[in-house]
């Protein structure tokens, strides 16, 4: 493994963050399964063995592993969070998206069937959310509720959020029609009990500082109450928000794909709205196309989906505040 | 959208004093029509915490402002991935033109291609930023090199998903690749843009059977994982047959006749080889010069149970001995090669060392080899034999993985019976102990149809009518795989008679078969049966002398025919053939011969009646008169394994059996006949029976025997003598077992 000394950020006075590169370029192999389908995965081949990437989502299991999505290889990696080997995998259709965890499923959003899959954790397709195949134009990411019974799919065509029995995959109901724009990810705030859906167009005006057109629209975060009820629009000087991550005090770490970074947001103590108060990545270029991330409550690490690199980075500590 | 109309002035102002900073020229930029409908210009510039600001900067990297939104996770479902090389990457900025296609429809600007048409997708440049300064395309594409190297740039014609590869070259991926395969098909179907052009990188991606023109090839194919070598921890991809794309060194021809045909999409066969693979190394790795040694590479090795040689266990339902094929040495049929030819290798009965010796004939499958014999290694075709990805069936999962049924010998080995010694094979010594003096004709290899020991022929007759049994009871079922080829004129993939009696690759019947006819007709299981021949007829059996049925109650009058089925007599008064007491040539009753081995006649008066067991029929009794019989049609039944070897044989055409060539008998090298001799009964032994073995002689139950040339005046059974313009007998003309 390589290790790096972060240089030149203000939270390195607090602690040193060191970024672990995993990963490699060589592509695992598929077993070819049927092609764009919510089927029974394909039985693995003996002894092959793979790699990350191309990584989209990322999710933390109740136990602490990672499951990350590929999209060229159609895998789901079980990761070891300290070391971040492949543990394992579940293979499906060619390109996965979503991705979420509880105890015994793993959910598995499917470009190119334009579903979601829930997955015992050997990879046995137990049922699909909705009516299978078809059910979402892209279903891009996806959040769990355990306690409400409840899984909240980001479909990023369809411009909205789709609710459905965790349990049972039924649909419940929609929001974000007619508001949203181009939703791609989506996380839980504990500390409000409401839902976080990054947009690359939240509407047209207050834009932030480096906006041009004021009359373009410009990327923001919506936030949803449990029950799809509007709460209130954040923006940024963020171009292509996708994943974000929450943690117990409601600080949002956005990643944006097309700057390269993660923006750290907290609320402004007292007051309405939210200060970034720091950024990861940047002039470094060491995050090429980052699509998603997750908070490890245990130890505030932050791990990060490193698309372009192929590689699925950790910011050891990086959920402490400076 | 109406927002951006309203705005389109003032955007087009911003975006033309922008441009003066970046661009040389002063052209404008109309959007395609994709993109106005996300945000105008704003989709891609005037980004909110756009890294250039107003528009990105030079130093910002274009290809993530288009993976952003057409990369994983994006919003576009045009998914798309950069071309990696081995060295760097090609980005979405060398292929596409950001803005618009240039066909005056979504913008004023028109840019026609080679061809006068328009390209779709925004594929083709006019402007080629590798240069310094930027040189002018015609919606060109420059080609690219893994090392780095910039090559010239290049037409395009992108009209519709089929031009990625074009017949004229005009292809988007002609730019770069030459064109190899599926030419005119959309190759986005097996190399998606979402991949990076990559095709998953595992051939069976694309070799799943979804109908895109590649066979399927799953997991449980045979040379995948699923291999004998699987077991002993080796584990094969496809890297180790074959090389991508029609690079490999080696082709196998398409063959409609044996469903290789990919014709269709572009190819002219199969590719195979390795370039970087090492013959012999412990990698497999496919380094053969030719298809023939790459499957040799492993099946090769006996020591792992791979190789074609020795028992074969496989191909004729367990309820039959499983012939032994023996072994070669070296086992790939022609020793050390060079790719072309080879020495050639000597082959080993598992049960007659007289046989050891150079093979002479190898089956290469190929139309291409027009004359029997050996053919050279680059000619061999295991491919259109072996389905050896499952693909065409009817494989049930199991060696030998063949394009059609195959039974192999269900007889035991052929071979002269012997009395070698000291021996080292379980042939090398003709053991007829179990055929006592007692026992019907006595100690001798085939004195009826219970005698089945090694050294002696093996028929249906004495082998339990293998091919009555249901697996293997037509010819489809014990050689379907053979119709492929050698099924003259046929249409249905299936056996008839016609088609069996025909069988012929080399040679003319007249030139090849004794009795110049086809002899499959009357051997193989479900021939017509014409043109079968008697072989007993007094002409072929008794040139010299004249037989007749015995004469006298207790005489041994009348030279005995095969199995001394003329020993009767006449009884006019009964009108009726009575059995006589006929002592014969090994009787040891004073009025036998009494030569060896014996048979005990003491007592018995019907010695040789009832004895005859085998079931052909050689005289005819009528009315006072015995004559020749008639023809035993069909009387045997055979498999095409019973004669041949599918792939390589010490004899020519494949054979592996001689049968009934008495030249190689040395069991009766003791037993010669005086020459000249009577017994107590007054009788004489006649001409064709003086100083000869016992094999010779005119009872030896023998049908078509190939006489020994050491006892010429022995009349050869099947044929005329030689003295009398015929043959020295046997079956056929091709195949005599001399020492080569």
């Amino acid at each position: 493994m390589k290790i790096n000394c972060f240089e030149g950020m203000m939270i390195k006075k607090m602690c040193l963050l060191l970024v672990v590169l995993v990963g490699a370029f060589s592509f695992g192999c598929s077993d070819g399964g049927s092609s764009g389908v919510v089927s029974t995965p394909v039985e693995e081949p003996p002894q092959e063995s793979f790699d990350v990437t191309s990584p989209v989502r990322i999710a933390m299991t109740p136990t602490g592993q990672l499951v990350v999505t590929e999209a060229n290889d159609g895998r789901a990696l079980f990761l070891d969070s300290t070391t971040l080997d492949v543990t394992g995998s579940i293979a499906s259709s060619k390109r996965l998206t979503a991705v979420g965890a509880t105890s015994d499923k793993i959910f598995l959003g499917l470009e190119t069937a334009g579903a979601v899959g829930v997955y015992s954790y050997g990879g046995e397709l137990l049922y699909s959310l909705g009516s299978g195949v078809g059910e979402f134009e892209l279903p891009n990411d996806l959040v769990l509720d355990e306690a409400n019974d409840r899984v909240y799919v980001v479909d990023t065509r369809a411009k909205r959020v789709k609710v459905y029995n965790l349990s049972d995959g039924n649909f419940l109901w929609s929001f974000g029609q007619n508001k949203m724009n181009f939703p791609t990810g989506i996380a839980f705030d504990q500390s409000s009990d409401t839902l976080l859906i990054s947009d690359f167009g939240v509407g047209t005006e207050g834009c932030g500082s480096l906006c041009f057109d004021p009359d373009s629209f410009y990327a923001g975060i919506w936030r949803y109450g449990l029950d799809g009820g509007y709460v209130e629009t954040l923006t940024g000087d963020f171009s292509r928000p996708q994943g974000l991550a929450v943690d117990d005090d409601g600080v949002i770490f956005l990643v944006d794909s097309l700057l390269g970074q993660i923006l750290v947001y907290q609320k402004n103590p007292g007051a309405a709205g939210y200060t970034e108060i720091y950024r990861y990545g940047g002039s470094d270029i060491l995050l090429q196309l980052p699509l998603d991330i997750v908070l490890d409550p245990a130890n505030k690490n932050l791990y990060v989906t490193n698309n372009l690199a192929g590689t699925v980075e950790v910011f050891l500590a990086g959920g402490t505040l400076p | 959208m109406s927002r951006y109309l309203i705005k389109k002035q003032d955007v087009l102002i911003s975006i033309l004093l922008a441009g003066a900073l970046l661009l040389p020229s002063s052209q404008a930029y109309a959007l395609l029509e994709a993109h106005v409908l996300v945000d105008g210009c704003s989709t891609c510039h005037t980004l909110h915490a756009s890294p250039g600001g107003a528009l990105f900067a030079v130093s910002s990297d274009p290809t993530l402002v288009c993976l952003s939104c057409h990369g994983p996770g994006g919003s576009s479902l045009l998914k798309a991935d950069i071309h990696a090389l081995k060295d760097g990457n090609i980005i979405c900025n060398e292929c596409h033109n950001s803005h618009n296609n240039g066909n005056g429809i979504d913008s004023e600007v028109v840019r026609e291609n080679i061809d006068g048409t328009y390209n779709i997708k925004l594929v083709g440049l006019t402007e080629d930023y590798n240069s310094d300064p930027p040189a002018t395309m015609v919606n060109q594409v420059r080609e690219e090199f893994a090392s780095g190297v910039l090559g010239v740039p290049k037409d395009v014609v992108y009209n519709s998903a089929t031009d990625y590869d074009r017949a004229d070259g005009k292809g988007l991926c002609n730019a770069c690749h030459t064109s190899i395969h599926n030419t005119g098909q959309t190759c986005s179907d097996c190399h998606a843009h979402a991949g990076g052009f990559a095709g998953s990188g595992d051939c069976r991606a694309c070799h799943d059977g979804s109908g895109i023109g590649a066979e399927l090839i799953s997991i449980h194919s045979p040379h995948s994982t699923n291999t004998i070598y699987n077991s002993t921890g080796v584990t094969f991809t496809c890297e180790n047959c074959h090389t991508d794309h029609e690079l490999g060194t080696v082709q196998i021809p398409n063959n409609t006749a044996v469903d290789i045909d990919y014709s269709t999409s572009g190819h002219d066969g199969i590719s195979l080889g390795n370039n970087g693979g090492v013959y012999g190394s412990a990698n497999y790795n496919a380094a053969g010069l030719t298809e023939a040694e790459i499957c040799w590479d492993c099946h090769d090795r006996i020591d792992v149970l791979v190789s074609e040689w020795e028992t074969n266990t496989d191909t004729n339902g367990g309820s039959f001995p499983n012939y032994d094929f023996g072994t070669l040495s070296p086992s790939n049929w022609v020793g050390t090669w060079n790719g072309t030819t080879g020495t050639t290798a000597v082959w080993s009965s598992a049960n007659f060392s007289f046989k050891q010796g150079n093979i002479q004939s190898t089956h290469s499958v190929n139309d291409v080899d027009g004359v029997s014999g050996k053919d050279i290694v680059a000619d061999l075709r295991c491919s259109y034999c072996h389905d050896v990805h499952d693909t065409f069936g009817p494989n049930t999962g199991s060696g030998p993985f063949l394009r059609g049924n195959w039974v192999g010998n269900p007889y035991r080995e052929d071979g002269a019976p012997r009395n070698d010694s000291p021996s080292s094979l379980p042939g090398d010594v003709a053991d007829y102990s179990a055929y006592n003096v007692a026992a019907k004709f006595g100690a001798v290899p085939r004195g009826g149809a219970t005698y089945d020991a090694l050294g002696g022929y093996f028929i249906d007759q004495n082998s339990g009518n293998p091919t009555d049994d249901v697996l293997m009871d037509s010819a489809d079922e014990f050689a379907g795989l053979c119709v492929l080829c050698h099924a003259i004129g046929d249409t249905d993939g299936l056996w008839d008679a016609t088609e069996i009696d025909a069988i012929n690759e080399f040679g003319t019947p007249e030139d090849d078969w004794v009795g110049d006819n086809n002899g499959h007709a009357v051997v193989v299981k479900g021939g017509s049966g014409a043109n079968a021949a008697n072989l007993f007829t007094m002409s072929k059996r008794f040139p010299t002398t004249t037989w007749s049925a015995y004469t006298g109650d207790g005489s041994h009058g009348g030279n005995p025919v095969m199995a001394y089925q003329n020993a009767y007599v006449y009884n006019s008064k009964r009108s009726s053939w009575d059995r006589v007491w006929g002592q014969g040539l090994r009787g040891t009753d004073s009025t036998a011969f009494q030569y060896s081995p014996p048979v005990n006649t003491a007592g018995r008066g019907f010695n040789f009646d009832l004895g005859y067991d085998w079931g052909a029929t050689v005289v005819i009794q009528g009315s006072g008169t015995m004559t020749d019989s008639g023809t035993d049609s069909s009387f045997h039944q055979f498999t095409c394994s019973k004669c041949h070897n599918p792939h390589a044989s010490r004899l020519p055409r494949l054979l592996i059996t001689n049968c009934l060539d008495t030249n190689h008998n040395t069991w009766d090298d003791s037993y010669v006949t005086p020459a000249s001799d009577s017994n107590g009964g007054g009788d004489s032994l006649s001409p064709e029976n003086q100083s000869v073995s016992l094999s010779q002689v005119t009872a030896a139950q023998n049908c078509h025997r190939l006489a020994d040339p050491n006892y010429s005046q022995a009349g050869p059974q099947g044929t005329a003598a030689p003295a009398d313009g015929g043959e020295n007998g046997g079956w056929n003309r091709v195949s005599p077992w001399v020492e080569f």
